[in-house]
């Protein structure tokens, strides 16, 4: 399990990792993201990873 | 990858820019293949990603084409969008656009996150998928009008111009009655050469959005317009002015782009008969040919400008307070890096970090609805056109080489 954390100040709302891990992240009415679950499967981690990797305001947290 | 903010400057590398002799004139134009970025900037990234070049008006700036860099310049804060600033990047030697003043791509910081997050509600991934079957039905009333032109009909003209205009109508709530009205509007403000004739054509632009808006105010309607009337200017958050702006702006980027995306993404896909063939017979690729495409074709002709307000260090770079950098996505989106095989286009890698929706803060807030616009397209036209080709397999493309983005202006298809 990878624990994954967000920084929903930092968000602005592009929904990049929704697209990359939609069963972990979701947005609000204003597009800010918020977690579905607060630890990934080990199924969902390379997406989770992607989903890190592509947020343009680095503000998401994977931790093993 | 880097953390959120890049590396103190290193007083070593900090080589006042005007002092440097710039290594090419920019832009360049120049391409050896009608998909690969123009020769001097690949024969430079290989040797200096982050290099002094000089700008239309005699300016020096700083041209940054790694992945990193372009990402770092993007997403670090200590870079400006002001188009106003003096040290910012100047690409046409005339004076900054009044078209251009208080939107959002030339605003920071906090007043650039108030007013960006009213739109972001409403691009939301879950918004752009509950689109699917509206943009399904206008790529087939575009599909059948491709069909009724006959075989060597121009895909730019019946496709590429039309599907993405008609969603951003539909997004932004403008009545399909006044389409043509509209699309006519916004060439003519695109599209103005004289100050005056743009003065204009923002005019009636402006006021045809006050009348959608007022509308709005006396009537509830299930649209971008209707849901920013009723959430912001309702609220007093919004004034009148910036919200039309906000719309007009957000239509305006929209369409083009996408447009763009359509008939180079076609043109390339037929020139790479193996890549259509694997997605034809395996639709699951689309999604991710859609990032593949857009990583590989070089749209972006004058790259993104910003200013450094800070000392701030790029890819080991020092760029001084003051000193303008442009950062150039088709060639960070060659980066050998970062994707293998760079220059090839294999629509079964994963080229979802590509940046030519640009990153941090301005990345494209619509990035989710366009994705989903090309998948659409690209998927029902292979499926409606199994035997799609070129109607002229040997002539070559007709491009727009010199323009903002690099297109194809024409593409004559037969099936």
């Amino acid at each position: 399990m990878v624990k994954v954390n967000i920084d929903r100040d930092r968000c602005y709302g592009l929904g990049q990792c929704v697209l990359a891990a939609p069963d972990v992240f979701d947005q609000d009415d204003d597009g800010i993201v918020w977690l579905l679950v607060e630890e990934a499967r080990p199924e969902q981690h390379d997406e989770v990873r992607q989903a890190a990797l592509a947020c343009p305001r680095q503000a998401i947290g994977v931790a093993d | 990858m880097s953390s959120h903010s890049a590396a103190a400057p290193d007083p070593e590398t900090a080589t006042p820019l005007h002092t440097l002799a710039p290594e090419l004139a920019f832009p360049q134009f120049e391409r050896s293949a009608p998909f690969d970025p123009p020769q001097a900037y690949t024969e430079l990234s290989g040797r200096c990603p982050v290099a002094p070049v000089s700008m239309a008006d005699g300016k020096p700036s700083w041209l940054i084409t790694s992945f990193e860099g372009v990402r770092t310049t993007l997403s670090d804060p200590h870079f400006s969008s002001d188009m106003s600033h003096p040290g910012f990047p100047n690409r046409t030697g005339k004076p900054v656009d009044d078209l251009l003043k208080d939107t959002l791509g030339a605003m920071d910081g906090e007043r650039h996150r108030y007013y960006r997050r009213m739109l972001t509600g409403e691009l939301t991934v879950r918004r752009a998928k509950a689109m699917r079957p509206v943009i399904t039905q206008i790529t087939d009333e575009a599909l059948d009008q491709l069909a009724a032109a006959g075989p060597g009909a121009d895909l730019v003209k019946h496709v590429a111009f039309v599907v993405p205009s008609r969603v951003a109508c539909h997004l932004v709530g403008i009545p399909l009655s006044d389409y043509e009205l509209f699309t006519g509007m916004a060439a003519t403000l695109m599209d103005s050469t004289s100050s005056d004739d743009q003065f204009a054509a923002l005019q009636n632009m402006v006021s045809y959005f006050d009348t959608l808006v007022t509308d709005r105010e006396h009537h509830d309607r299930d649209d971008l317009l209707g849901h920013m009337v009723r959430r912001y200017l309702a609220t007093g958050e919004l004034t009148r002015d910036m919200l039309i702006r906000l719309a007009w702006t957000t239509m305006a980027a929209g369409q083009e782009t996408t447009a763009h995306m359509i008939g180079l993404g076609v043109a390339a896909l037929l020139r790479h008969p193996d890549q259509l063939e694997l997605l034809r017979r395996e639709p699951h690729l689309l999604p991710g040919a859609v990032d593949e495409l857009m990583r590989y074709l070089p749209l972006i002709q004058f790259g993104i400008p910003r200013v450094a307000m800070d000392d701030v260090e790029v890819d080991g770079q020092t760029v001084t307070a003051g000193e303008g950098v442009v950062a150039l996505p088709p060639l960070a989106n060659r980066d050998p890096a970062v994707f293998e095989r760079p220059d090839e286009l294999d629509v079964r890698r994963n080229a979802r970090q590509h940046l030519t929706f640009g990153y941090g803060p301005h990345q494209c807030p619509a990035h989710a609805l366009a994705r989903l616009e090309l998948e659409v397209v690209y998927g029902r036209l292979l499926e409606r056109f199994p035997t799609l080709r070129l109607a002229d397999s040997d002539a070559d493309l007709k491009v727009q080489d010199k323009d903002i983005m690099y297109r194809v202006s024409e593409l004559a298809v037969t099936w």
